[in-house]
């Protein structure tokens, strides 16, 4: 595969449900094209049952296309060399419930053939990110969705893969755990890795994509780079700082006398995530951590290293 | 090790660890092991050769209980983690479907010979506690019931203190104090008990009593061949759990059972006229070829080249339903 190519390539994906007669049950997934770039940030959005997981599992040969193209890293998708570059978080956990989160951990680094000191490190180094490392030989069955997500989320990243596939990643997540996620997409987008990111989910794709395709009905509705696709055509916005009463009344008339028409002035607002953060951050300091998970939010640390310190 | 050799142990291994942690299982090899352990003292009428009932009844127990454990631990292991989704999850990694079949059946054959194993040395000591006439040998059910009991209460203490899951624990606790159980037990001749029994108002002199009772060491042949037929069964079983859940699982593999054990009778006189006859013969899994429970009587002996020879069949019929299992599995889609 060489640089230039789209680390993955669908063309015309068509996928149909069949019962056990072989007849057509649902087409879920239609003829739907897309390429995602090295290093780019997709987004798969749309509504429950519009084809997003389907694709996935497509791409990662768990189901077989009916119809069209599918190449990953510049190769079919059941090609076990192309695995060992893929990290995948599903949309459910899928995790054994009698193996507790180190165990967990520990089996699906020896599945990329991680041993000794350094699969302890990056065990050790993710279950810190994701504020489990407290949670001893307590079995995953027993963790809460959230906590289960979060291990999900260590294992799709033991191998510090190329691709990261990331089936509605923040379903079931705190916040707090919805902001780690996010600023993890970030730091591997920095590092240059590539990231497919489904959701229903608006604000978390909106946070960190570069591209979305939206799918309905298995088929893309729209797609492109999320600022073009968010412009409203013809309107603009102004932002300014502090302003005195005086000086407000001194700008609405001066935009009234050139538009010919008196603008709504409104206080800029903090989203509502930022605000949550916030306070959560004040209680934290003022009577430390809570019984549940402890994430520091610093990335583990072979994702964040260089990529001749990882390899 | 390449990273592609590496992904088959540490599945195997997966494997072994999480089925026993199945609570279902330990209670089921529990049952079938103190079931074993009680049929010196609940048949009493030996028919001439003391002992003959208990160690066939308890050779069937094993090879029912076989049955039971291959529909029970395939389901867990194959079945079970493609409904949840553990298996799609697994393949999602470099892994192909040939190493995840193969891997998976690695990891329940290992528990199902653990279980054989247990079942043997239940089965030998069990002989030798019916070996005398009207005279249970309690010497010998002791240390069975013992290492039962030690190992349970092992693993409570294991779980309370380390948090280990108890169910696991309780298994391979059982296998390693019925081993040790069996080791003591070599220590003793059984020849130490009193000859004459006394019934109150009168006493009876039971020729057998103060003889040593010897462990029949020509058991191991016939429970090494019902190992194999368990493996046979492991192998049909995995290859059911694939698209079935545990009920139709068990189903086929019981149907496969008794059409296996009558096959002789069924279809050996048409093989020869018949070509759906003798295709049927060839196809079902012949039980007879492992059950040597008659040819023990009188002191019979199970010659190990026969052992070997069944090995060979047994392996043959296990791969040939391991490769249909695999052509329908990587046209399978894991969901």
């Amino acid at each position: 595969m060489t640089s230039e190519e789209p680390v993955i390539h669908i063309d015309g994906l068509t996928k149909i449900f069949r019962d056990f007669w072989r007849r057509p049950r649902a087409r879920a997934v239609d003829g739907i094209s897309l390429d995602v770039r090295p290093g780019e940030v997709f987004g798969l959005l749309g509504p429950n049952g519009s084809g997003k997981s389907t694709t996935i599992k497509v791409l990662l040969g768990l189901l077989h296309a009916d119809a069209g193209e599918v190449k990953v890293l510049g190769r079919p998708p059941r090609d076990v060399d192309v695995k060992k570059r893929v990290g995948y978080l599903p949309e459910e956990s899928y995790l054994y419930p009698y193996l507790d989160a180190r165990e967990t951990l520990r089996f699906y680094a020896a599945l990329f053939g991680l041993a000794g000191a350094e699969r302890e490190r990056r065990i050790d180094e993710l279950l810190d990110m994701v504020g489990l490392s407290h949670t001893g030989r307590r079995r995953v069955g027993e963790f809460s969705k959230g906590m289960a997500r979060r291990i999900g989320l260590a294992q799709a990243l033991i191998n510090d893969p190329d691709l990261v596939i990331l089936d509605e990643p923040t379903s079931g997540l705190d916040p707090l755990g919805t902001r780690q996620v996010k600023d993890i997409v970030t730091a591997l987008a920095e590092r240059g890795k590539t990231v497919l990111l489904s959701s229903h989910l608006l604000a978390d794709v909106e946070d960190v994509c570069d591209r979305v395709s939206i799918l309905y009905g298995g088929k893309v509705r729209a797609a492109g780079p999320i600022r073009e696709l968010l412009q409203v055509a013809g309107h603009l916005q102004i932002r300014l700082g502090e302003l005195d009463d005086s000086k407000r009344v001194e700008l609405l008339d001066a935009l009234e006398g050139i538009l010919g028409q008196r603008p709504d002035l409104e206080p800029t607002r903090r989203d509502l995530e930022t605000f949550f953060l916030e306070v959560v951050a004040q209680a934290r300091r003022e009577s430390g951590e809570g019984s549940g998970t402890r994430a520091e939010g610093r990335l583990a640390a072979f994702l964040t290293a260089k990529d001749e310190d990882a390899a | 090790m390449s990273e592609r050799q590496g992904s088959f142990w540490p599945l195997a291994r997966l494997t072994v660890v999480e089925i026993p942690r199945q609570p279902a299982l330990l209670l089921l090899v529990t049952t079938l092991i103190l079931f074993i352990g009680s049929l010196p003292f609940l048949i009493t009428h030996n028919l001439g050769e003391p002992g003959k009932l208990v160690r066939d009844s308890a050779m069937a127990v094993m090879f029912l209980g076989a049955l039971l454990l291959s529909a029970t631990a395939a389901c867990g292991a194959v079945s079970r983690e493609i409904r949840r989704g553990t298996a799609g999850a697994i393949l999602s990694k470099p892994i192909s479907r040939t190493r995840f079949l193969a891997a998976k059946y690695a990891g329940v054959s290992v528990i199902m010979l653990v279980f054989a194993g247990m079942c043997t040395l239940a089965i030998l000591l069990a002989d030798r506690a019916a070996a005398r006439q009207f005279q249970v040998g309690w010497e010998f059910l002791v240390p069975l019931f013992l290492a039962v009991l030690s190992a349970y209460a092992l693993a409570g203490v294991i779980n309370y203190f380390t948090r280990r899951p108890f169910a696991s624990t309780a298994f391979w606790c059982m296998a390693v104090m019925l081993l040790l159980a069996f080791l003591w037990t070599l220590s003793l001749d059984g020849g130490s008990g009193a000859g004459v029994i006394d019934h109150g108002d009168h006493t009876h002199v039971d020729p057998m009593a103060g003889e040593a009772v010897p462990v029949r060491w020509a058991l191991l042949p016939a429970c090494l061949l019902l190992t194999f037929a368990a493996l046979m069964l492991q192998a049909l079983a995995l290859f059911c759990a694939l698209r079935l859940a545990v009920v139709p699982t068990l189903s086929i593999c019981g149907g496969a059972f008794l059409l296996g054990l009558m096959s002789d009778y069924l279809l050996a006189g048409r093989a020869a006229s018949a070509l759906w006859a003798r295709g049927l013969y060839i196809l079902l899994p012949n039980w007879q070829h492992f059950w040597m429970a008659d040819a023990l009587t009188g002191g019979g002996q199970v010659p190990w080249h026969y052992v070997g020879h069944a090995a060979v069949y047994a392996g043959a019929w296990s791969l040939g339903i391991l490769l249909l299992a695999l052509g329908s599995f990587e046209r399978m889609e894991v969901r």
